[in-house]
């Protein structure tokens, strides 16, 4: 609240409208918690995307079909139709109340997110681990190696690096997912302010928000930029 | 018994059979070289002695007590185990890109170290990170008198991308010695060389065979069979087809097939 009204103030001092004043600090209250949203559902399914990938390429092949199947049916279904079962089913079905009140409702959202974003992820993973020449793992092998030693100080930072250009385009898409939030009447960035601009019959708000966003992504693109020149001093 | 003492080594894949039983031996300190055209067998001979196929029958011994049996099976521990006793130099070199030259031939010592440590001492201990310690640095140590005696000294730092291909195989030759394995394993060493680079390869084979090493070479390169072994051994169609001094085998082949072979391959004059 404190820097949403720092915001303000600023703004105030430059001499802009009441409007834009009011509009801006609305706008970056919805966004900041698309932003929570976005955070927290990266730092649960990049580590769970790992494990769902780990499950695909099982020798054990019940569990490899298990996973498959549950990525596909994750990936194979709208994320708008996966919020709606999350937040709605255990309801409906159950007669319990697992989400409710806005924090229920940010929570219901994060459940979707993370699984249908660890499902994505996973794939990316698999790509990257079998990606890996064999001569890697054999090398490893041949030098007494355990199988986990070989994946964490071998193939991993070879995969990090391989997967970083499908990882960027995912997470970008990940920045403007977040909108269909809105749908379980999380207070993100649309649900917070279209009525009220609507009402109102402002048009140009609309266009502000996508300066939030392409600021958002621009500023991705540029960590990711930054990082694919940091592992720049290997090839794989 | 032999040193190494390999007796009715067979493999196949599905149904192709590639070994057909392979009785070999070799004495500590000999080189031996393996010809033979692709497709007859050397290179899964290689890979079986290494453990990266597991042959379907037959058995591999070493001299100090060391036995490996088709028939029996082995949990991936005791094949990690019995991998360690045997080195291998790929063809491809496969250094691990993302490490250093130094750190290549460290890390894998490094690992077994700390593996050892752990068997013996508490976590967490004082005891434990003074051998930590002590251990680390021995190896380091280790790592660098191995790139110094390869001629690396001056590469220790560089990434395998900024290496020429000599160099990286040389690297990898450093990182398998690094294991004391009992015999040495080479897997077409030079035929990922530009020509101009494959001497300075074999250099360093030769100087290694200087200093009494036991080493198993499979190779293109007839000229180094002819002056550096001290045996060659010809596969052809998954068996040993003959096998002998350098000079007799050149000179004066006994089977047809090894006299067709030496006659296509441009190298043997």
């Amino acid at each position: 609240m404190k820097f949403i009204e720092l915001v303000g103030r600023l703004l105030e001092s430059c001499g802009a409208s009441k409007q834009l004043v009011n509009v801006t600090e609305k706008l970056l209250e919805g966004f900041g918690v698309s932003c929570s949203l976005f955070f927290w559902t990266l730092v649960l399914a990049l580590p769970l995307g790992l494990i769902i990938s780990f499950g695909s390429m099982s020798k054990f092949l019940p569990l490899r079909w298990l996973t498959r199947t549950v990525v596909w049916i994750i990936r194979g279904t709208p994320l708008m139709l996966q919020l709606f079962v999350v937040f709605y089913v255990p309801g409906m079905l159950f007669d319990v109340r697992l989400f409710s009140g806005q924090d229920g409702r940010f929570t219901a959202a994060l459940v979707a997110f993370v699984i249908n974003y660890a499902c994505y992820f996973s794939e990316i993973y698999r790509g990257g681990i079998e990606g890996t020449p064999k001569g890697q793992y054999e090398a490893a092998q041949v030098l007494g190696m355990t199988a986990r030693e070989t994946f964490f100080t071998v193939i991993l930072m070879q995969v990090i690096k391989r997967i970083l250009a499908p990882m960027s385009n995912e997470v970008i898409t990940l920045v403007k997912d977040t909108s269909l939030a809105r749908v379980i009447a999380v207070a993100e960035i649309f649900f917070v302010n279209e009525m009220d601009f609507l009402s109102r019959g402002l048009v140009w708000p609309l266009f502000y928000i996508a300066v939030f966003f392409l600021l958002f992504v621009g500023i991705l693109t540029l960590l990711f930029r930054y990082l694919e020149k940091k592992l720049s001093y290997y090839k794989v | 018994m032999a040193f190494l003492e390999v007796k009715n080594l067979k493999k196949r894949f599905g149904s192709t059979r590639v070994l057909h039983g392979i009785d070999f031996s070799m004495e500590k300190g000999e080189v031996v070289a393996v010809i033979g055209s692709s497709g007859g067998g050397k290179t899964t001979f290689l890979r079986c002695l290494n453990f990266l196929e597991m042959a379907n029958e037959g058995t591999i011994k070493i001299e100090d007590g060391f036995q490996f049996d088709a028939q029996k099976s082995y949990k991936a521990s005791a094949i990690r185990q019995m991998r360690l006793k045997m080195g291998l130099v790929f063809q491809s070199f496969n250094l691990f890109p993302q490490y250093t030259a130094l750190e290549n031939v460290y890390l894998p010592l490094k690992l077994r170290t700390k593996e050892k440590i752990r068997a013996t001492t508490f976590p967490f201990s004082p005891k434990r990170r003074a051998a930590y310690t002590k251990a680390l640095a021995e190896d380091m140590a280790r790592a660098k008198s191995l790139l110094t005696s390869v001629g690396l000294a001056d590469k220790m730092g560089n990434y395998p991308c900024q290496l020429s291909g000599g160099q990286q195989q040389r690297v990898a030759i450093a990182r398998a010695l690094a294991q004391e394995p009992a015999v040495l394993c080479f897997d077409e060493p030079t035929s990922a060389l530009d020509p101009e680079l494959t001497g300075e390869v074999l250099r360093v084979i030769r100087e290694l065979k200087e200093q009494g090493r036991t080493m198993l070479v499979v190779t293109h390169e007839m000229e180094f069979a002819r002056h550096v072994a001290d045996k060659v051994v010809f596969f052809a169609d998954g068996v040993i087809e003959e096998e002998g001094a350098p000079e007799e085998l050149f000179t004066n082949p006994k089977s047809a097939k090894l006299a067709a072979f030496l006659k296509h391959s441009v190298n043997a004059q």
